[in-house]
């Protein structure tokens, strides 16, 4: 064999061994350790999930246990909903499993009147709205969480109705905004 | 026929409620006192001036007409009390005669309105789009309009009815007082200005575009009265644009109340989750 193909042949092994070692680095996950219980119980559902939050290994079901706590409170709709979901998404950050901007994307989008994707977009309205249609999408997409989070979890009609007021406001407002816009160019 | 009387009573409503719109803010930004001004000039000199000039020519059509349609009405009775329909009675042709004549003078006034209308319409278009553009599409972005508009304060409980000042108050009368009142309170408050200037934008453009189908409309039927003077039996389409004119100067139903109760909804405050929340 040749010093060369010796040389490749080597380098094969090592690489294969190094993926390895790295694979055995992976988090394993606990699943009977992470595994939520089936109640009902919102109060004891959030108390659960901000247990198993406090186990590293649990930190990758973070959005899993969000989605449980959204269906749960959608079974037990009204105000109080707001400030445990608030209070997870505070922990979460303390904890360091999602980032103080994630858990405001989060809370405004289902919670929030105004309208998250409108509030962070940096350009000017002139150039922000040339791409229009993407951005009218990204509002009805969060209409839709605000649906979900004003009427199904908090059981707060007006202040969902205040959102589609938003809504139409802004649509309005962009609507005139590009036309005049355009009209320069 | 059926499409053009359709086509021809949408522009009139239209134009009607335009005309407004756009009158409203004219006097509000006048009344409005400094202190609470918004900081985006929105309704410069030029603007105002531009939505009162269209003001002026709304009332006067609307003084103009409010004669003729009433002597319409006058002749109309009288028409349908003598049992005139399909009659060859020389007492009723002279009647059919009169009816066409006045509808084609209340044709007249409307078409002498237009040029004037169009006139101050455009420039409303071009000094409010130039406000739109600079103030809000250069200055700001899609953010800080939403916090314009998130700082609403009053709520829809403190509007009372604008009250009818007596039976000549016709309806578009009635919508430029409900207009003014809402701009009035309103406009003590930056945050509804921009929906109100998108509004009388976007009206003012689509006002121009059924005033050259309004136009096209009085010239066709203007030909077919000429030719139909003598011989021809009232038309379906003269009592129904008649009836439409009607609705528009004195009609029972309140449009106004369908318009949208810009910005006074109450913001409920969320203090408790300031630091969830993005400004």
């Amino acid at each position: 064999m040749k010093p060369i193909a010796k040389i490749i042949r080597a380098g094969g092994i090592v690489t294969f061994l190094l993926a390895v070692a790295a694979c055995s680095q992976q988090p394993r996950q606990d699943l009977s350790q992470c595994q939520l219980s089936g109640t009902n119980n919102i109060d004891r559902l959030f108390a659960e999930v901000s247990d198993k939050l406090k186990v590293p290994a649990c930190h990758y079901s973070f959005p899993r246990y969000r989605e449980r706590l959204l269906l749960a409170a959608k079974g037990s709709p009204g105000q109080e909903n707001e400030a445990r979901f608030a209070g997870l998404l505070r922990e979460s950050v303390d904890i360091g499993i999602i980032s103080k901007r994630q858990a405001q994307e989060t809370f405004s989008r289902y919670f929030d009147p105004e309208f998250y994707v409108v509030k962070v977009e940096p350009r000017s309205s002139c150039s922000s709205l040339r791409k229009k249609d993407a951005l009218y999408a990204a509002m009805r997409e969060e209409l839709a969480f605000k649906r979900e989070g004003m009427l199904e979890i908090l059981d707060d009609e007006a202040r969902f109705r205040q959102a589609q007021h938003h809504y139409n406001d802004l649509n309005m407002v962009f609507e005139a905004v590009s036309t005049a816009c355009e009209q320069s160019l | 026929m059926n499409t053009s009387k359709t086509r021809f009573k949408q522009s009139l409503l239209v134009l009607g409620c335009s005309w407004a719109i756009a009158v409203g803010p004219a006097h509000a930004r006048i009344s409005e006192p400094a202190e609470v001004r918004p900081k985006i000039n929105l309704f410069p000199t030029s603007v105002v001036e531009n939505l009162s000039a269209t003001s002026r020519a709304a009332r006067d059509m609307e003084s103009g007409m409010y004669e003729v349609v009433a002597k319409l009405e006058k002749q109309k009775h009288a028409y349908e009390s003598t049992h005139c329909e399909n009659s060859s009675d020389p007492g009723c042709l002279q009647l059919r005669k009169a009816i066409r004549g006045s509808y084609k003078e209340m044709l007249d006034v409307m078409q002498a309105s237009i040029p004037k209308m169009r006139a101050s319409l455009d420039s409303t278009v071009d000094s409010m789009g130039t406000s739109l553009r600079s103030e809000i599409g250069r200055k700001m972005t899609p953010g800080d309009v939403q916090r314009i508009l998130g700082g609403r304060t009053a709520s829809v409980q403190g509007m009372s009815p604008v009250q009818s000042k007596g039976s000549r108050q016709g309806k578009l009368s009635k919508m430029f007082a409900r207009y003014y009142e809402l701009v009035k309170r309103g406009g003590q408050q930056s945050d509804s200005l921009p929906v109100l200037a998108s509004q009388i934008y976007m009206d003012s453009m689509q006002s121009m575009y059924f005033l050259d189908l309004i136009e096209a409309e009085i010239g066709s039927q203007s030909t077919e009265l000429v030719l139909e003077l003598e011989w021809g039996e009232l038309t379906d389409q003269i009592s129904a644009t008649v009836g439409d004119v009607k609705s528009l100067l004195w009609g029972d139903v309140d449009q106004a109340r369908e318009i949208p109760e810009i910005g006074l909804e109450e913001e409920s405050a969320q203090d408790k989750y300031q630091d969830l929340l993005v400004n």
